[in-house]
């Protein structure tokens, strides 16, 4: 027999330096992501309880929160079903192109959002190519929130396909021949084996085409047309209030928009982690 | 139900899995196609589960003709070298699967279910795992999930891919001989496939060789491991050394069948010991010829390994062989 390891060898870790990387994981988020923040807090601290309230529950403001989060939620929703598509037809299938539709998918990350903002305003104006017709249709797109889901679908889409690719590579045809050989359908197949083997990668996905789209400006500030209670952005509500050198105004809008979103990506964190519990253990 | 392959052919691209294979699988016997990797074994299987359609052939379970039907409407049950349990759903489920999805009346109540779901998993010793997860288990654990889930939907036919090819040895025997007994019990025809000869061997009723998409051989075990009708499925069952190879023909010796002698005898040809390993209950010898002639392999019950030492002159006898014609390995 050999003698038992000791209770310090036991508990040494095979990649060495923890404190040495915990100290610099700790430093830099620090730098780039609490002192900022709480840089932030400290401003809207600044107007006091009642004047903090005051500032957020005005209606122009609320009214802009309540678009950025529904268009911003709407768009990721959308994304999961068309992310769910493309990363299927990417894994599955041997498209001719596929490299190309692959490289495709990040555009969206590289392109200056600008960019992708005067282009799809100017595709989707009343006299644009697609506007044309669709205004004919009696759909305005251009300077509604309408508009605004179409922006942020393009934004968040390549959040849901890269999340999916590789859980959708490693996943492997057997579980699915192995449910086709017990009887199942096709259709009964994916609700009920394909899909919810997904689940955890298809909310991750959702969870970051929100984050992203949540805070987006670049692209939405052209195509929604900025009408305050109807197309207004949190955003742009915020860049207002900085042009007018309301900043203690202008913190308490992104203090309530950043509480907002702390809320929603623990939820759906603390779903993904239930999710992929139940698989990994 | 009895499983006919007729004249089936199968290709991949350029490759050829499968060229004109025909085979009769009588009902109730659990019949091992060997072979190794690449030679076909594995898509016959998934052929007669219908995961697979021929390019060329028919399929026939029971008498009737299941070409192209789909896995489901087979009557089939398929164990995957992987287990391919569904990850998300319990072992309870992962059973339970198979009845859940039938349709209309021919889908079981829920108490019927879980009574039949919980009889399945006591016969694989896993009533107590029912609402674990696949990952909460063991590998042969979870390959006897697969297995329970595969009886579940009664299948007239059990199919398994190399059902312990991802086993260690310990597990591997164990289930081995599980699933033996199993089928003694259940008498449903079953096939499974192997690169791993003692296994078949040991359990099989019937033993179907493959080389290169096509069948070498079949037969009882006993038959095929006595009597191999090629040097590639002796050389596929066992050990063997070239005892004497001219251009046409080729005499091969599995190395317990050799007889060491310190002293000449008629028919007995001189030999150097160059290394004895011995280890267990058999000893190993290596034993170098003179001239061009191939070296050889002596397996001695270790107690009579005594009599000899490296570098030793012995004489050597074959007390069994087989010859072949060259153009046939």
């Amino acid at each position: 027999m050999t003698t038992l390891p000791s209770r310090r060898q036991a508990r040494r870790h095979v990649l060495p330096g923890l404190p040495l990387t915990l100290g610099y994981a700790t430093l830099y988020l620090s730098l780039i992501v609490l002192i900022p923040l709480a840089a932030l807090i400290l401003k809207a601290a600044t107007l006091g309880a009642d004047g903090f309230l005051d500032a957020v529950t005005s209606p122009r403001v609320l009214a802009a929160l309540r678009v950025s989060f529904f268009t911003a939620l709407a768009a990721s929703l959308i994304n999961v079903p068309i992310g769910l598509t493309i990363a299927w037809t990417l894994t599955r299938y041997r498209v001719p192109g596929r490299r190309l539709i692959d490289a495709l998918i990040d555009l969206p990350f590289a392109l200056p959002t600008a960019v992708a903002g005067i282009t799809l305003t100017t595709l989707l104006a009343p006299n644009g190519w697609l506007g044309a017709p669709l205004a004919e249709a009696g759909i305005r797109v251009a300077y509604t929130p309408l508009g605004i889901i179409v922006a942020l679908t393009f934004i968040g889409l390549p959040f849901v396909v890269r999340s999916l690719q590789p859980v959708l590579e490693d996943l492997g045809p057997e579980p699915e021949e192995a449910a086709r050989s017990l009887g199942a359908t096709p259709t009964q197949t994916f609700w009920r084996v394909t899909l919810p083997a997904l689940y955890p990668a298809l909310l991750s996905g959702f969870t970051l085409a929100l984050a992203r789209t949540v805070g987006e400006y670049g692209s939405v500030v052209f195509i929604s047309g900025n009408l305050p209670f109807k197309t207004e952005i949190a955003p742009l509500l915020i860049v207002g209030k900085l042009e007018q050198y309301d900043y203690a105004g202008a913190a308490a809008v992104a203090v309530a928009m950043l509480v907002i979103s702390v809320a929603l990506l623990l939820a759906a964190n603390t779903a993904q982690a239930r999710l992929s519990r139940r698989g990994e253990r | 139900m009895s499983i006919d392959v007729t004249q089936i052919g199968k290709q991949f691209g350029t490759f050829t899995a499968l060229s004109d294979v025909t085979l009769h699988v009588p009902d109730g016997q659990l019949v091992a196609l060997l072979g190794p990797s690449g030679s076909g074994k594995t898509t016959l299987l998934r052929v007669i589960a219908g995961l697979e359609t021929p390019d060329t052939g028919r399929v026939h379970l029971a008498g009737q003709d299941v070409t192209h039907a789909g896995p489901g409407e087979r009557g089939i049950g398929f164990v995957f070298q992987h287990y391919a349990l569904f990850k998300h759903m319990t072992v309870f489920e992962n059973v339970a699967f198979g009845l859940k999805v039938k349709r209309g009346a021919a889908r079981p109540t829920a108490a019927t279910i879980r009574e039949k779901v919980m009889r399945l998993l006591s016969l694989v010793q896993l009533d107590w795992a029912a609402a674990r997860y696949p990952s909460q288990l063991s590998g042969g654990q979870r390959q006897r999930v697969a297995l329970a889930r595969a009886l579940a939907v009664e299948p007239r036919v059990l199919l398994l891919d190399e059902p312990f090819g991802a086993l260690d040895a310990a597990v591997r025997q164990e289930l081995r001989d599980w699933l033996r007994q199993l089928h003694n019990e259940l008498h449903v025809t079953s096939v499974f496939v192997t690169h791993d000869q003692e296994e078949a061997l040991e359990i099989a009723d019937r033993i179907v060789v493959f080389n290169a998409g096509r069948i070498e051989q079949e037969g009882t075990p006993g038959d095929v491991y006595h009597h191999p009708a090629s040097a590639f499925t002796y050389r596929f069952l066992g050990r063997a050394n070239v005892w004497q190879t001219d251009a046409r023909e080729q005499t091969l010796v599995r190395p317990h069948d050799l007889h060491l002698s310190p002293e000449p005898a008629p028919g007995a040809v001189p030999a150097q010991i160059v290394r004895v390993h011995q280890v267990g209950p058999t000893a190993r010898l290596e034993l170098s010829r003179a001239g061009d002639l191939p070296s050889l392999e002596a397996h001695l019950p270790a107690r009579d390994v005594q009599a000899f030492q490296v570098g030793q002159q012995v004489y050597v006898s074959p007390t069994a062989q087989q010859t072949y014609s060259v153009t046939s390995s």
